[in-house]
């Protein structure tokens, strides 16, 4: 493992490297059979543009904390996840993953994924509410959000053009209760030698 | 010849393989994972979670359902359940 900052059975999650930005990562977010169910994204990716993303969010975003997603047997950068929006004084973020590379989407690896995030945003970092959104076509992040224990908030009716229709914007929540009485206290993941003052932003209060 | 447990549990969890992949004829093994049954993907990930949650009334943790990368993790999740 290199860097590991959150440790899974099958995965572990470290900061983005640039040999990531210059691998595959570009590709994922190109990849129609990966975008066709997430928020439409209307140009391609490329390794430049990745780059920019790099330097602008991961390095200089502190409403953001982006992990690379990878394989603990093979050590293969294998998808991208983060937290975003995070408001550190009202406590709050949204998250989302993705598991790129196709020999890994099997649901393992992605549950894996969300068990480690709403560790470190419930149990470390002591928020109250964790969001997503999904376009309302994506069965399988429903699915996978409900499973979770996610809930319905609300509806953006009719908001995207995604494969010949309109769909809705779909956004659900789940309070650190919700978590804490459904996943927290059981199976806890080793952490990977980040403490919790360290793992906050240097500025804390937004 | 009489069937050890985790041979008995194989037949238990290939029921719900079946039921849940909609295929009377699928034949696991201990070995068997994602990379040999081409229809398991996220959705069917869960599918099989909640399946085996309901045959087996059990509730499975975050580490137990780590634990179901292949149907060996899963017995050795659903032994160590009952024999706890």
């Amino acid at each position: 493992m290199y860097n590991p900052y959150l440790i899974g059975k099958h995965v572990y999650l470290r900061h983005p490297t640039e040999a990531d930005v210059v691998g595959r990562w570009h590709e994922w977010f190109s990849d129609p059979a990966i975008l066709g169910g997430y928020i439409p994204y209307r140009r391609p990716n490329c390794v430049e543009k990745q780059r920019e993303f790099y330097n602008d969010v991961v390095l200089n975003d502190n409403t953001r904390m982006v992990f690379s997603i990878v394989d603990k047997k093979t050590d293969k950068h294998i998808g991208v996840c983060n937290l975003s929006s995070i408001d550190w004084v009202s406590r709050y973020c949204d998250f989302a993953f993705i598991v790129g590379e196709k020999e890994f989407r099997c649901g393992v690896y992605t549950l894996e994924v969300a068990f480690l995030l709403m560790e470190l945003v419930f149990k470390r970092l002591n928020f109250r509410w964790l969001y997503c959104g999904h376009i309302a076509v994506n069965i399988r992040s429903h699915t996978v959000m409900k499973f979770l224990g996610f809930e319905e908030s609300g509806r953006h009716p009719q908001k995207f053009w995604c494969n010949g229709s309109w769909a809705d914007h779909v956004f659900l929540m789940l309070s650190q209760e919700q978590w804490a009485s459904r996943w927290g206290g059981t199976g806890e993941y080793a952490s990977g030698g980040c403490d919790t003052a360290r793992a906050a932003p240097e500025f804390v209060g937004g | 010849m009489t069937m050890g447990r985790r041979e008995e549990m194989l037949l238990k969890v290939q029921d719900v393989f079946r039921d849940v992949f909609d295929d009377d004829g699928l034949s696991i093994t201990e070995k068997t994972s994602a990379a040999d049954i081409p229809e398991w993907d996220s959705l069917m990930h869960i599918s099989l979670i909640v399946a085996v949650e309901k045959k087996f009334n059990v509730r499975l943790n975050a580490a137990e359902i780590a634990g179901f990368a292949n149907v060996g993790g899963m017995i050795d999740v659903l032994l160590g359940g009952q024999a706890a």
